[in-house]
């Protein structure tokens, strides 16, 4: 599970993250929603241990991220928006060059495994990745979290410029991976994709979280009005 | 984790197609140095030996001569071309590897300012030395300007570290497989050394692989420097471009700029007297002291008193010794005090200019390479006075034996007939010259040694700093 607590981060007079307080459970597939801006990318980043929050406190798998980034780094996978392989090595070498990083060996049959596992054939990780579309090294890259045993998964814009076929085949995944007792936390302004895979939703207007909802009782249109009530509430 | 990032780092280099077109290119141009090198060097000491030995038999073949005939016959000095020179042709294509040893005829060499500047000056003869300390750095620039900020760039500098690795780690990892690559340029260039030095030399000599270790230590801190200045230009960048273009305006500021700067500047400050100047001063000073070959010249005629005295009679011709010996000898004598006055003058602003430029080395590592590069493989500025002095100790040595002979030999004054036995002539050895130690070579590039140890210690430092607060996410 992951939580914050109050967590600010300034950037001069902008508050980009303000007071936010989140409590997101294992298995559970949280989606972050709003506009460019909003500061989704930045809380990531802050529960990474990238950005140090000017006030408030966060928790990855139970250990203080302030305290021991590196530690909680350890139960971290991370799926950014562009998804960071090297396009000269196969799927294969990209997943087991990040797996050893994590101390983890990963022989010809276990990645074959765990790419097979994601969706990416063996035919597939023997190509270099320059080859590989959006969808494909999304895949990769989860296979990345998978293969180091990550028990929170962030990620930034998944289904940013996927094809719809592409898009299902991630909230497949993620729904399989949330069924391993994995916390996923996704920043998104795609509200039909945050209907379809996320338990539940935040709306994050200038810093601030506006609302929580379960997304089980909402229909894709209702997501949608609920998110532009929010976030034009004050225009 | 170490070990991973650095195979990493090796296949990414092996992959990396910049550097297979670059460190193709590097790697002929080592190739065809070192080929033309190696046929330079060793058409040098083929050529050398057979002059060496022509230059003997030609001494020999005198038979019995006069020996004031056989000074004015003179003699040559050879300075031996060996691998170091191939490795670094240093100054001298510009000063020569050979003097004329004559009587009354010092050698009067002179050293030009570029010939201790800019390595560009000499870029027609590219050799192994200006690969490694100019295209070399050129190709860690271009293939490594990236390696952080490329990285940044993607969004895999925050990846691998949320997968475990850490800043410092990254940082080291990615310097180290820069160096090592420089390494395998510097590996190919000594082993091409060492292959022409047993080639033309039929092998090395303890001296001659003290001095290639030595310069294979000072390059490989060299490429240690670049590579982290590429990783830490690379690191502090807004981006790939920024780094690019940061690490080639220093590149050009460190191997073209400075140096020319610097040259110019040492030359100004300390100006060297043109040839024809430097002739004209010491001919007009010789003209001042006594004529060893005009018996009517008022020294010569003091002299000839002194003797006479000295002896007891009233006129040369009843001298038990030959007064032309000893007069001839006293003229030497003149003409070395006079080539030590010059020469000493001339020496001092070479020293100067030489204190100067390493005073700027301490500013560019470069510049401090370059001159220890040429001292190591002994073809600096040092070098070449240091073969002159000796050759001309050994031309002084030679004419004082052959006027000795003259003088004391048995003929009289005024005999110019006589001629001294063969066995005389065959008992002067040849000039063999005998370099300085590499510890004597160090020490007169002492301030260049400190500032290239200084900028990598420095440069290190820095590096340990800027690895551990490395920035990951994009500007």
């Amino acid at each position: 599970m992951l939580s914050s607590q109050s967590l600010t981060k300034r950037y001069g007079a902008e508050t980009v993250v303000d007071t936010l307080t989140l409590h997101v459970a294992d298995g559970e597939i949280y989606g972050l929603l709003g506009p460019n801006g909003a500061g989704k990318s930045t809380t990531i980043q802050i529960f990474l241990g990238f950005v140090t929050p000017d006030s408030g406190s966060r928790m990855v798998a139970g250990i203080d991220v302030g305290s021991d980034p590196a530690k909680a780094r350890g139960q971290i996978g991370y799926v950014p928006e562009t998804v960071a392989l090297y396009p000269w090595l196969t799927g294969r070498e990209n997943l087991q060059f990040f797996a050893r990083l994590a101390g983890h060996s990963l022989g010809r049959a276990a990645s074959s495994a765990l790419l097979a596992r994601v969706g990416v054939a063996t035919e597939a990780a023997n190509r270099r990745v320059a080859e590989y579309s959006k969808g494909m090294r999304q895949k990769v890259g989860i296979a990345i979290a998978l293969a180091k045993k990550a028990r929170v998964l962030f990620l930034d814009e998944p289904s940013s410029g996927l094809d719809p076929e592409a898009a299902n085949e991630l909230s497949a995944l993620l729904r399989e991976v949330a069924n391993d007792k994995v916390t996923v936390l996704m920043a998104t302004h795609d509200l039909f994709r945050a209907s379809e895979v996320c338990d539940r939703v935040g709306i994050m207007r200038h810093g601030r979280l506006m609302m929580e909802t379960d997304v089980a009782a909402l229909t894709p249109q209702a997501l949608d009005a609920l998110y532009l009530q929010h976030i034009r509430s004050d225009r | 984790m170490i070990g991973a990032l650095l195979r990493h780092e090796m296949l990414a280099l092996y992959r990396n197609r910049r550097l297979q077109l670059l460190g193709g290119i590097a790697v002929v141009l080592l190739l065809v140095s070192g080929i033309a090198g190696d046929r330079s060097v060793r058409a040098a000491a083929t050529e050398r030996a057979r002059a060496v030995a022509q230059t003997r038999a030609e001494w020999l073949a005198q038979g019995p001569v006069n020996p004031h005939n056989a000074a004015h016959f003179g003699s040559f000095a050879f300075k031996p071309v060996g691998a170091l020179a191939m490795l670094d042709g240093g100054v001298d294509p510009f000063v020569g590897t050979l003097i004329r040893l004559e009587a009354h005829a010092q050698n009067d060499v002179q050293y030009t300012a570029a010939s201790q500047q800019s390595a560009l000056v000499r870029l027609g003869a590219l050799d192994p030395a200006l690969v490694l300390l100019l295209l070399v750095p050129l190709v860690l620039i271009v293939v490594g300007h990236a390696t952080i900020a490329g990285e940044r760039e993607s969004g895999r500098l925050q990846v691998m570290v949320v997968q475990g690795a850490t800043r410092s780690a990254l940082f080291w990892t990615k310097t180290a497989a820069l160096w090592g690559l420089g390494l395998c340029f510097l590996v190919l260039v000594a082993l091409q050394t060492l292959a022409v030095a047993a080639w033309t030399g039929g092998g090395v000599d303890s001296p001659a692989l003290e001095r290639v270790a030595a310069l294979m230590g000072v390059y490989a801190g060299w490429l240690l420097a670049v590579s982290l200045t590429v990783t830490i230009v690379s690191a502090l960048a807004q981006d790939a471009r920024a780094a690019l273009t940061g690490l080639l305006l220093l590149w050009i500021g460190a191997a073209i700029v400075a140096p020319r700067i610097a040259g110019r500047l040492a030359a100004d400050r300390n100006p060297l007297p043109t040839r024809r100047a430097f002739q004209a001063a010491m001919r007009a000073d010789r003209e001042k002291g006594l004529n060893g070959h005009d018996p009517q010249d008022a020294r010569v005629k003091a002299l000839e008193a002194q003797v006479l005295v000295q002896y007891g009679v009233t006129n040369k011709k009843d001298l038990p010794i030959n007064f032309d010996g000893i007069s001839m000898q006293k003229d030497e004598e003149y003409g070395d005090a006079v080539w030590d006055r010059h020469f000493g003058a001339l020496e001092q602003k070479l020293d100067a200019q030489r204190s100067n430029l390493h005073r700027v080395a301490i500013l560019n590592p470069a510049m401090a390479v370059r001159a220890l590069s040429m001292a190591l493989a002994g073809t600096d500025v040092s070098h070449a006075r240091h073969f002159q002095q000796q050759a001309e100790t050994y031309r002084r040595d030679l004419i004082q034996r052959l006027n000795h002979e003259q003088a004391y030999g048995g003929s009289r004054t005024d005999d110019w007939d006589w001629k001294a036995s063969t066995a005389f002539i065959a008992g002067i050895p040849d000039f063999v010259y005998v370099p300085p130690s590499l510890d004597e070579a160090v020490a007169r590039v002492s301030t260049p040694l400190r500032a290239l140890v200084a900028w990598t210690l420095l440069l290190t430092v820095i590096g340990a700093a800027t690895g551990a607060r490395l920035r990951l996410e994009r500007a």
